[in-house]
């Protein structure tokens, strides 16, 4: 389902979003303008519709009532039928090249009438457009509360919170009555039951609310990683592998330098041995993208005595690090997938015949996106 | 360190003031290449912000304590202390000018340089040190003020690292606006309030304390603030759009600067808004020509708003001033230009039409300008990042 796609994250939420948000900017667009967004004009079949375009997506909103029971006294109808039914009809179409047309459908029905009412066939046209202008009001106002609604992190309860504010809008708008006027004369206030049309309407949310809130979602993670080589030899780094995101600060170098005096540009030397460090940063390319890649050390002279550090931050779940030997002929992506799923630790230990590397980070989840990975390579 | 007032008599004050300008770039072969690469456009104008964006984390981690100076000599066996993690390297030297007998005399030269290990490009600037306030008994050698070497780089450090560290947390909001003077001035005003213990250095010699009066170049300070926040506003954008300039002068005009901002707002501008001419210093690191600039940082104001913006360039010679126009639509393509024009809001409207170039240029008399855009639309590591240099050059 479209949804699932678009709370998997990574490309299938970017891809989602890039369609839905043109829906989405409907949606602000019908919160902005209000009443004044729907312009009414004579429907299908003798009923009325309401249309409202923000020049790209499209929402009709028609209503067709059953015809009365001729001439009858509403006295006369048995007690638990509702008086006035009708059909209900809201189509949300996207032109080309998106082609998404959304409808949905639903019985409406009027609370109840003045008890003495007659419904002669001029009040039964009357109606219509009362009920049209509750019913626009009630997207309107469903649209802006789906729009309120606190995602926070739980995506998954997101469409059951749109159900309830669904409800809530519906039970509001129930309350308020409309005046039927018949020349001009108020004959009557009616009532609407839209509790038909919660089900309904949570199709609509999906498609209106949810690029919204999802991208309210979207997460900028910075990862910073230093490595310090604190033993007598030369090591060479790489990434020979990224899962997702991208490296943007990396040395010049591949290069790190063993413990000692440092040298700089200028021909300084420092009067004490220092150790070298090898700072990168990397940042998730999409918003619903998380980083994740692959460090292999390689220390100077010394054959299998690589180590390779797995660093995992992914867009939903908790970090992962891990340390450990990529073997003679590595297979990267294997690795990665194997040694990427949340351990719950925050530190990683890996030594070999010479070498002791350690590798922490400073937090697994939260932490405003931004982690910082420490690793650090020394004799045995 | 900081402690009771000192007694006069056991404690040395040096005030520093300005000797050059700003923070300056030296002008040599790396520095021509890098900046005639900016000016081509597209992907060459942002490899060169890519290479300065790098060194957000030099600075960034500066301020975190996580870079330390590290004490070192020079080729000639001068003392220095040097940072680096790589992709910056920084090193503080100061060298003995004469023996000062009294309150008032020069007695040394201090410079900060840095150097971008990707572009080859350093930045470079120094300080006139003179003794404020010193014991009578005292005789000022160049063996004392070498001793005092360490102390001085350790204030001067100091003076940095909180620099780097208020631009950090001035960058990290949602809305950042950085005044670069503001907060310069409160770093040297809070430093020079900082007493070092110095008995370790120079305790034989009588002297308990040292501390050092900044006041003088908060100025100076102010022009290395822009070389720290760029990049960090580049690592934390937390706007929907941003777009950076840095407008480097290389002819030997000074030139001012009006920033008139129709769309958007200034997260970031120079301290001041004179932007010198090239400069000749000679000194310990030999003769240098050095070639200043000034850096702009404007976002959008909402998450739905444009940024766009005029920049007046004024040489002091009496040539025609230079009228920039950036625009940054909310839809549809960005547009540079650059050409002369009198009223900025004038210009803005007549000049903000897409024209699809990367790269524009024009010549007032003596001087021409060149500006740069690295894209026309879309996101660059998921912003809407967007960079220009504006080269100033004879024509």
């Amino acid at each position: 389902m479209l949804l699932d796609e678009g709370l998997a994250g990574g490309s299938g939420t970017a891809s989602y979003l890039q369609h839905m948000l043109k829906l989405a900017s409907f949606s602000t667009y019908l919160s902005k303008n209000g009443e004044s967004a729907f312009t009414v004009s004579p429907g299908p079949g003798g009923g009325e519709q309401a249309t409202a375009s923000d020049g790209v997506t499209t929402m009709t909103v028609g209503v067709i009532l059953d015809p009365p029971p001729s001439g009858a006294s509403l006295a006369s109808l048995p007690a638990d039928q509702p008086p006035v039914r009708g059909i209900a009809t809201v189509r949300l179409a996207l032109p080309h090249p998106f082609n998404v047309v959304k409808i949905a459908q639903f019985a409406v029905s009027l609370a109840e009438l003045p008890p003495d009412f007659v419904l002669t066939q001029q009040v039964w046209q009357a109606l219509l457009k009362p009920l049209l202008s509750r019913f626009t009001s009630f997207l309107r106002n469903a649209v802006d509360s789906w729009l309120e609604t606190d995602v926070g992190e739980d995506v998954a309860g997101l469409t059951d919170s749109l159900d309830a504010a669904t409800s809530e809008v519906a039970d509001a708008t129930a309350e308020e009555t409309a005046e039927v006027l018949v020349e001009e004369e108020v004959v009557a206030e009616v009532a609407i039951d839209l509790s038909a049309a919660v089900p309904a309407l949570a199709g609509l949310a999906v498609l209106l609310a949810i690029p919204l809130l999802i991208s309210a979602l979207a997460k900028q993670f910075v990862l910073h990683i230093e490595l310090n080589n604190l033993t007598d030899v030369d090591l060479t780094w790489s990434i020979p592998y990224t899962d997702e995101g991208a490296v943007t600060v990396q040395p010049a170098s591949s290069v790190l330098p063993k413990m000692g005096r440092a040298t700089d540009s200028w021909g300084d030397e420092t009067t004490v041995p220092v150790v070298f460090q090898a700072i990168f940063s990397s940042m998730n390319t999409s918003g619903y993208e998380g980083i994740g890649l692959i460090l292999k050390l390689s220390p100077a002279g010394y054959t299998g005595q690589d180590t390779c550090a797995v660093i995992s931050i992914p867009w939903l779940a908790d970090n992962a690090v891990w340390l450990g030997d990529p073997g003679r002929t590595p297979d990267w992506a294997a690795i990665y997938s194997g040694h990427s799923a949340p351990t719950g630790a925050t530190r990683a230990f890996h030594g070999n015949q010479h070498f002791s590397v350690t590798l922490a980070i400073d937090a697994l989840s939260g932490h405003n996106d931004e982690y910082h990975c420490v690793a650090r390579i020394q004799r045995l | 360190m900081t402690g009771s007032t000192p007694d006069p008599a056991d404690s040395i004050t040096f005030a520093v003031e300005p000797d050059t300008s700003g923070f300056p770039a030296v002008v040599d072969a790396a520095f021509r290449t890098a900046v005639s690469q900016s000016k081509l456009g597209g992907d060459s104008t942002q490899r060169y912000f890519d290479a300065l964006n790098q060194t957000s984390d030099f600075w960034g981690d500066l301020a975190s304590g996580a870079i330390t100076f590290a004490p070192g000599v020079d080729p000639k066996g001068n003392p220095v202390f040097m940072a680096s993690n790589g992709n910056v390297e920084m090193r503080l030297a100061a060298e003995f000018v004469s023996d000062g007998g009294k309150p008032g005399d020069l007695v040394g030269n201090a410079t900060v340089a840095t150097h971008n290990t990707t572009l080859g490009v350093s930045s470079w600037t120094a300080v006139a040190v003179r003794i404020a306030t010193m014991p009578l008994y005292l005789k000022f050698t160049a063996d004392l003020f070498s001793k005092l070497l360490v102390p001085i780089y350790r204030n001067t450090a100091r003076v940095l690292t909180d620099l780097a560290s208020r631009l950090q947390q001035a960058t990290r909001t949602e809305t950042p606006t950085i005044d670069a003077l503001a907060e310069s001035s409160e770093v040297v005003e809070q430093e020079s309030q900082v007493v070092d213990n110095v008995a370790a250095e120079v305790g034989e010699e009588g002297l308990e304390y040292m501390s050092i009066e900044w006041g003088a170049v908060a100025l100076d300070v102010a022009g290395l603030a822009p070389l720290m926040a760029l990049p960090m506003l580049a690592e934390f954008l937390g706007h929907a759009m941003t777009h950076a300039l840095i407008v480097q002068n290389v002819t030997s005009t000074d030139f001012t600067w009006t920033q008139t901002v129709v769309h958007g707002e200034t997260a970031m501008q120079p301290g001041q808004n004179a932007l010198p001419g090239l400069k000749h210093e000679s000194g310990a690191d030999g003769d240098l020509t050095l070639s200043s600039s000034a850096s702009f940082q404007t976002v959008n104001y909402t998450d739905y708003g444009a940024i766009g913006y005029v920049l007046q360039l004024r040489p002091a010679d009496g040539s025609p001033a230079a009228t920039l126009v950036v625009s940054v639509p909310w839809e549809g393509d960005n547009t540079v230009w650059v050409g002369a024009a009198s009223d900025p809001d004038q210009a803005y409207r007549q000049h903000n039409v897409p024209t699809g170039q990367l790269t524009t240029k024009a010549t007032f008399g003596g001087y021409t300008v060149t500006l740069s855009l690295n894209k026309l639309s879309g996101k660059t590591y998921d912003s809407y990042y967007y960079c220009s240099t504006a080269v100033i050059e004879p024509a």
